[in-house]
């Protein structure tokens, strides 16, 4: 490799045409994403988190997880991700434009969390879910997170908590005790509870039941003539 | 410096062999949020790229020019200077990763208050050695010079870009993602592709006595190398939220790819095919192969990834895991520390103990095999029980906990390896202490032994 080539140019060219194409095109074409308001509700979507979902997101980066849940729905085509009820559609990146840092997740070492607010409702359970995974799932991989709890002995040396944020759990396990979640726990469970892709809009149609709105308009518009 | 990266590398992979105990058994060291896999596998990950692959890198990339040059570096303290403020800017971040204070990007996690200490001390770095290198060259047409200069031209501009598009500057949603997909790609297929197999060609053709067979298809695999793998990001977006086309131009990319492997395949093999002839031993021909076939194996595996029977099951799995771990413990680390291997002695001024690299090296290969192995099957078994909706999260996690098994095998192989190298660097040093110190100080240490011979 010994020439007069002019190496440092045409490498300098070479790493800015992938940086052209890879980051400034999409920027190009994503970077103007608005929120877009559902015909049927007159909702604005993505909505816009209340302060304490906001909190919660900087604890779900915070603790990392990310590492082990995704965000992201895939079409029906390309996985087992909506037949498993994680959601209605595929996610599109209209879904994450009030997000930053996103956290798509790039590893499923559990269930993915795009839709979670959707097929769970419970905070209660979320919560509980936190501090003692293996209670849902017994053979859960999921670490516990007990340092987003107080765990204190229950008033009066009853065993059951009188606290209305206590864990309703199995007193077998911390008898005497009650588990009340933190301002970080709660924060984060109303983050979690916050995360719904399942507005459907132009983009996220599946493709069949667009040919069956445009089959249909087409009907019409032949009945309407003449 | 190189001292400091082999510290760096004994803790990050320490960390990383714990976040792996910590996937199988979720209860190992919980008592605290600084260990939760969450913090513990981005903390780690950061140190070895930050800790050991770029300071060492760099190492080698200013050492090649010096030599090169035959120039001098006019002041070694200012080199020194800006290498600490990376160490305890490195420090510091990682601290802060522990704390929580990461931003939440992926390979991008360091604290902003971190990074910016680490961006300054690395373009203060990369100017001192091109403005020395500059000043001290009479022969500014040699391409393989450029390679060098290439090398460290190409950190600052990806990890200060990478920064600029996914933390510090105003972007939203996905787009942070696509930069940091871009920084990540640019960092193992293209920095440490053209830095792991300049290493690698600069080993062969030494341990041969020889250059590479052809000129041409060197330069082939050169420039296709950097086209085509910076594009290639695209396809780490695969099954996300991103335009169809992004991914049908990352799996383009991904597949010519393939290109320069096979360009650098052909140019080793005769090249080992030649010295096979000349009746020649290469000790570390092996070596040589398996990091090679590392580089090779993960851009086969991202090229098959292209494929949507395969990429359906594998999206969102242990598999890219493997792709990257084959590039980052597979191919760039053992070639660096084949770098350290050749570079260290000459400026110790002694040998290296005898077996101990072998040894330690070996250990380092057969552990990259089981990491890779491990997360590439998993990866496979783990997609198919998620495509899978009548198999239940916890019969998915079963099935992959063993491969995960497997995987924390290989961390605890390549610790051991690790932690051998690390003992031959301290002897080495030890040995040549007094020979790695400044002029000034080397001179006293010389004029005092001496002093006590003639004494004597």
């Amino acid at each position: 490799m010994t020439s007069r080539f002019p190496f440092l140019p045409c490498f300098a060219l070479a790493v800015a045409a992938s940086w052209v194409v890879v980051v400034v095109w999409p920027h190009l074409q994503l970077g103007g994403l608005e929120p877009v308001t559902i015909e049927e509700t007159g909702a604005v979507y993505p909505p816009i988190r209340s302060g304490e979902a906001l909190v919660g997101a900087e604890i779900y980066r915070s603790l990392g997880c990310q590492y082990c849940h995704t965000r992201q729905v895939r079409p029906g085509t390309m996985g087992g991700d909506i037949a498993r009820g994680w959601g209605k559609r595929r996610t599109v990146a209209r879904d994450y434009i009030r997000d930053q840092p996103v956290m798509l997740g790039s590893v499923r070492f559990g269930p993915d969390l795009a839709n979670l607010g959707c097929r769970e409702t419970n905070a209660a359970a979320l919560l509980l879910r936190l501090y003692k995974p293996s209670a849902i799932v017994p053979l859960s991989t999921m670490p516990s997170y007990g340092q987003l709890f107080d765990v204190r002995p229950a008033p009066r040396g009853s065993s059951d908590s009188h606290n209305p944020l206590a864990l309703r759990m199995d007193s077998s396990a911390n008898p005497g005790f009650e588990v009340i979640p933190r301002a970080e726990a709660r924060a984060l469970v109303v983050y979690l509870l916050s995360l719904k892709a399942d507005e459907l809009f132009l983009e996220v149609y599946p493709r069949e039941d667009l040919q069956k709105l445009n089959s249909v308009i087409g009907m019409d518009k032949a009945r309407a003539l003449p | 410096m190189l001292a400091v990266a082999a510290w760096w590398l004994v803790v990050s992979v320490f960390m990383l062999a714990v976040a792996s105990v910590k996937l199988n058994a979720p209860g190992f060291l919980d008592a605290s949020c600084f260990l939760s896999y969450g913090r513990l596998q981005p903390a780690a990950l950061n140190a070895l790229v930050l800790g050991f692959c770029v300071p060492t890198g760099y190492t080698v990339a200013a050492w090649g020019l010096f030599v090169g040059t035959g120039a001098r570096l006019p002041r070694k303290d200012v080199m020194l200077a800006t290498w600490a403020v990376w160490n305890v800017g490195l420090l510091i971040g990682t601290i802060g990763i522990l704390r929580g204070d990461g931003t939440g990007i992926e390979w991008l996690e360091l604290p902003g208050y971190a990074s910016r200490m680490l961006i300054v001390s690395i373009m203060i770095f990369t100017v001192w050695v091109l403005r020395s290198v500059w000043r001290g060259c009479n022969d500014r047409n040699d391409v393989r010079l450029w390679c060098c200069v290439g090398v460290l031209l190409l950190f600052p501009w990806i990890y200060g870009a990478g920064l600029l598009g996914s933390v510090y500057g105003s972007v939203r949603g996905v787009l942070s993602a696509i930069t940091q997909a871009w920084f990540v790609q640019m960092l193992l297929v293209v920095w440490g592709g053209v830095l792991g197999l300049g290493v690698l060609r600069s080993c062969s053709a030494g341990a041969g006595a020889q250059t590479l067979a052809s000129d041409r298809v060197e330069r082939f695999a050169f420039w296709t190398l950097v086209l085509f793998g910076g594009v290639g990001a695209f396809q780490r977006l695969q099954g996300g939220p991103f335009p169809a086309w992004m991914i049908a131009v990352g799996n383009a990319s991904a597949a010519l790819c393939l290109l320069p492997i096979f360009a650098v395949l052909a140019s080793f093999r005769s090249t080992f095919g030649e010295q096979r002839g000349l009746g020649k031993f290469v000790g570390s021909r092996a070596f040589l192969a398996s990091a090679f076939g590392f580089y090779a194996l993960a851009l086969v595996l991202a090229a098959m990834s292209c494929f949507p029977s395969i990429g359906r099951v594998v999206q969102f799995t242990t598999y890219r895991q493997a792709i990257d771990m084959s590039l980052l413990a597979g191919f760039l680390v053992p070639s660096l520390l084949l770098a350290v291997h050749e570079i260290m002695p000459l400026h110790a001024g002694q040998r290296w103990p005898e077996h101990g690299m072998q040894r330690a090296l070996l250990l380092m290969l057969a552990g990259g095999a089981l990491i890779v192995a491990g997360l590439a099957i998993g990866g496979v078994v783990q997609g198919v029980a998620w495509n899978d909706p009548m198999v239940p999260v916890a019969d998915v996690v079963r099935r992959t906990g063993k491969w995960l098994g497997v995987t924390t095998a290989g961390w605890v192989l390549v610790f051991c390896g690790i932690v051998w190298f690390a003992i031959n660097v301290c002897m080495l040093i030890a040995r040549g202490f007094p020979l790695v110190l400044w002029p000034e100080a080397r001179a006293w240490f010389q004029a005092d032994i001496a002093g006590k011979e003639a004494d004597a």
